[in-house]
């Protein structure tokens, strides 16, 4: 039973990489790509973790201080595989979509739980290992072999990620549960995402800092070790050949799972089959909100995009990227202004006041809202097409939503950044007002891309968001349309005074802007009445 | 009310609708028979203007399809054989929706939600998101959005497929009360007994051409349309699914 249960996970994970969202086998080329890209993903993450090793391991080394530099590569290893499995756990162990399928079989709990944990296993292993097997080369390079050490590391690297898994199969439970109960749960993946993604960054701009603070302070990170963090001083012992601490750091690691592990199989049947404590919303009648159909129909863009987690962050990564850099400012402002006055001393100032619009134009083109927008239609088209709106309408409200969520955020990030690098306030004005021409560019030209290349037959909505022609080629056309400027600077904007290219690009995007509108006008409202 | 003048719709060489014509009367109940794929979806995407056609023209209440769609679309409802609704808002905010679009007061729209989703059995359900509705949910809401702007025209596909006994019941009812009041309703069906039960009317089509209109007995009556008519003879259970 249990081989039959492996080869079907095995099965899975040789899917995941061989059959696409659509349900036919990939391509050979597209499999190649993948398998590149996953190398390149993989390869970038061994590379910085590798450079951290580097930086920490010699000095600590020299100092008698290895088992310090292998316990903050091990928290740094279980950190990442807990951030890396907490999601899996929370799909997998309890809500895998086979659930039903499985468990009307004869399959015993413990037996589907021991597979599903070995699977994750697998993914927890490869995550620190992306941390930790670095760092073990990284030490024998500096030390040489040494037998002890050699078991050590093996022992450690093959056991460490219990602890991780232990974590993820508890929080992933907290998770699945309280996203069960919660009553704004995208709002709240969303915000989730936000949030990490804030944190992410911010430690990943401290994490040399704490490093360097570690090669300095030794001795007192290696006392703070081992009161606070005794599980990670012990598998930093054990990992150099340390007998007593293997024992300890076996018994915390491995420990902990077995506990995790035993209460799960136990209780697991119950989990996974207890009635979920969906949120029933109760209706009451109240008096309804008239709106314009106009209104109404910008009302079901923004509810749609509000809606759904996976279209919001993926569409709108020019809005996160404009409010993340606007965060930057406010916490990192000083930086910024050290780096205006040293343009300014340096004479660049004419270069810092081109800077601001070509960046707020970059931030324009990451946005591809308009750009999914009429696939994401996808079989429920028929309605808009059956209701008496005006098709020019139904396009002017995916423009709209775009805009608003483009041109806002940049206006504001125009502003900020204005104030910062201390520019003239009419170098602000052109700044922002090229920020906010090239939004209603971009809005125009992705509509114009996705009504050439709509995907209305798709059965995930994010075939239409992630894998579609029009998304890419909005991405990527709007990247190299934000860089004209740059280019047009070096062939001629350099004879030109700073105001004047700045101008020069504005009448260009409000001239290109105003011939998209009317093509979409004539053109546009075509191709959408065709579509079916 | 409906006039489908010599209708023609083409995909590629094959005519899915080759020179249908057809006049709907208001008060009238009129029923569209035909097997899978004779070409009752092509026709009635085509009277709401969602399907562009080679030849022939579409009036509703005297407009044009073609060339008046809005003013088309304002008279009429239409609910498709599956209803795709969007599964992001909940069964109240797309009836609003849909109120909005039609310009429907919020003193009307409140009455017509209460009465009609109070018959359905569906207020329980109204602030639910649709992606938790069943197929029949989904049936039911779209049913009540057609309603909602009390159109004089109701176009419908299949409307029967997926509904409880209690709710096919409600919506026969519902559909008798808008000819009693002045309106229409022309829907397919490849169920004769439905039919039967209530029309005023039907036609029949066959590889997309009409080879025959009338009342159920000058239907019936006509003995040409044996072959026809048994091959539309459901099993029992299939008439008691609608």
């Amino acid at each position: 039973m249990l081989k039959t249960l492996l080869k079907k996970e095995l099965l899975a994970i040789l899917a995941f990489f061989t059959i696409g969202k659509n349900g036919k086998r990939r391509s050979a080329g597209v499999m190649a790509g993948f398998a590149l890209l996953m190398l390149y993903a993989f390869g970038a993450m061994v590379f910085m973790f590798w450079e951290m090793s580097k930086m920490l391991c010699a000095p600590l080394v020299t100092t008698g201080q290895a088992w310090i530099y292998f316990s903050v590569m091990g928290l740094m290893a279980t950190s990442l595989g807990v951030i890396g499995g907490i999601f899996m756990a929370k799909s997998k162990l309890y809500e895998a979509k086979d659930n039903d399928l499985l468990l009307s079989m004869p399959i015993s709990a413990w037996k589907l739980l021991a597979v599903r944990t070995i699977g994750l296993y697998a993914f927890t292993f490869v995550f620190e290992g992306l941390v930790f097997l670095p760092a073990v080369v990284q030490y024998f390079t500096v030390v040489g072999a040494q037998w002890q050490a050699v078991i050590g590391c093996v022992v450690v690297t093959l056991l460490m990620p219990f602890l991780a898994l232990a974590v993820c199969c508890l929080l992933g439970f907290v998770m699945a549960w309280m996203l069960g109960k919660l009553p704004y749960k995208n709002l709240f993946a969303i915000l989730g995402f936000l949030a990490f993604m804030i944190v992410y960054f911010l430690l990943y701009s401290k994490i040399y800092d704490a490093l360097n603070y570690v090669i300095i302070n030794g001795e007192a990170v290696g006392a703070m070790m081992q009161t606070a963090l005794f599980p990670f001083a012990q598998l930093g012992k054990a990992a150099i050949g340390n007998g007593v601490s293997l024992l300890w750091f076996l018994l915390v690691f491995v420990g902990a799972f077995a506990v995790v592990y035993g209460l799960l199989s136990v209780t697991y049947l119950r989990i996974v089959t207890a009635k979920k404590g969906e949120r029933y919303a109760k209706y009451k009648a109240t008096e309804h909100k008239v709106s314009s159909p106009r209104k109404t129909l910008l009302k079901r863009e923004f509810l749609r995009l509000f809606k759904s987690p996976g279209y919001f962050l993926n569409a709108s990564m020019g809005t996160f990227m404009t409010l993340l850099v606007v965060i930057m400012a406010v916490i990192q402002g000083d930086v910024f202004g050290m780096t205006a006055e040293t343009l300014q001393t340096s004479g660049f100032i004419k270069i810092a006041s081109m800077i601001l619009p070509l960046a707020l134009c970059f931030l324009a083109s990451s946005n591809t809202l308009t750009a999914v927008s009429v696939s994401l239609e996808g079989e429920t088209l028929w309605q808009l097409r059956s209701l008496p709106v005006k098709t020019q309408d139904v396009l002017n409200a995916k423009l709209l939503l775009h805009f608003i969520m483009t041109a806002v955020p940049v206006a504001l990030c125009g502003c900020g950044m204005g104030i910062v690098l201390k520019l003239a306030w009419y170098h602000v004005v052109f700044a922002v007002l090229t920020g906010i021409l090239a939004s209603a560019f971009f809005a125009e030209m992705g509509l114009m891309i996705n009504l050439k290349f709509p995907n209305l037959h798709w059965t995930n909505e994010m075939v239409a968001v992630k894998q579609s022609l029009s998304a890419v080629f909005a991405m990527f056309g709007g990247w190299g349309v934000s860089l004209l400027p740059l280019g047009g600077y070096f062939l001629f904007g350099k004879y030109m005074p700073a105001w004047g290219y700045v101008a020069l690009w504005l009448g260009i995007f409000a001239l290109a802007t105003t011939v998209l509108w009317l093509c979409i006008k004539k053109w546009g409202t075509l191709l959408f009445e065709s579509l079916s | 009310m409906l006039k489908i003048e010599n209708l023609t719709k083409r995909y590629g060489e094959k005519s899915a609708v080759d020179n249908v014509t057809l006049h709907i009367r208001a008060g009238e109940i009129y029923g569209f028979i035909g097997h899978n794929g004779a070409g009752k979806t092509t026709t009635l995407k085509a009277c709401c203007g969602i399907l562009q056609f080679e030849e022939g023209e579409i009036f509703i209440d005297g407009a044009s399809v073609r060339k008046e769609p809005l003013v088309c679309k304002q008279k009429i409802a239409y609910i498709p054989d599956n209803p795709d609704l969007y599964a992001f808002m909940t069964g109240i905010q797309y009836l609003n929706f849909v109120a909005d679009v039609f310009k429907v007061p919020s003193a009307e729209r409140s009455a017509r939600i209460k009465k009609y989703a109070d018959a359905f059995e569906l207020t329980f359900a109204l602030a639910q998101p649709i992606s938790t509705y069943s197929h029949g949910m989904k049936q039911k809401l779209a049913v009540i959005s057609a309603w909602i702007h009390a159109p004089k025209l109701i176009l419908m596909d299949e409307p029967f497929v997926g509904l409880d006994p209690k709710a096919a019941h409600t919506l026969k009812e519902m559909m008798r009360e808008v000819c009693d009041n002045g309106g229409a309703i022309f829907f397919s069906t490849h169920v004769l007994e439905v039919a039967e039960k209530l029309c005023d009317k039907v036609a029949i089509i066959k590889d997309g051409k009409l080879i025959k209109e009338g009342t159920m007995d000058e239907v019936k009556g006509d003995s040409t349309l044996e072959n026809v008519f048994l091959e539309l003879v459901e099993t029992p259970s299939d008439v008691a699914k609608e």
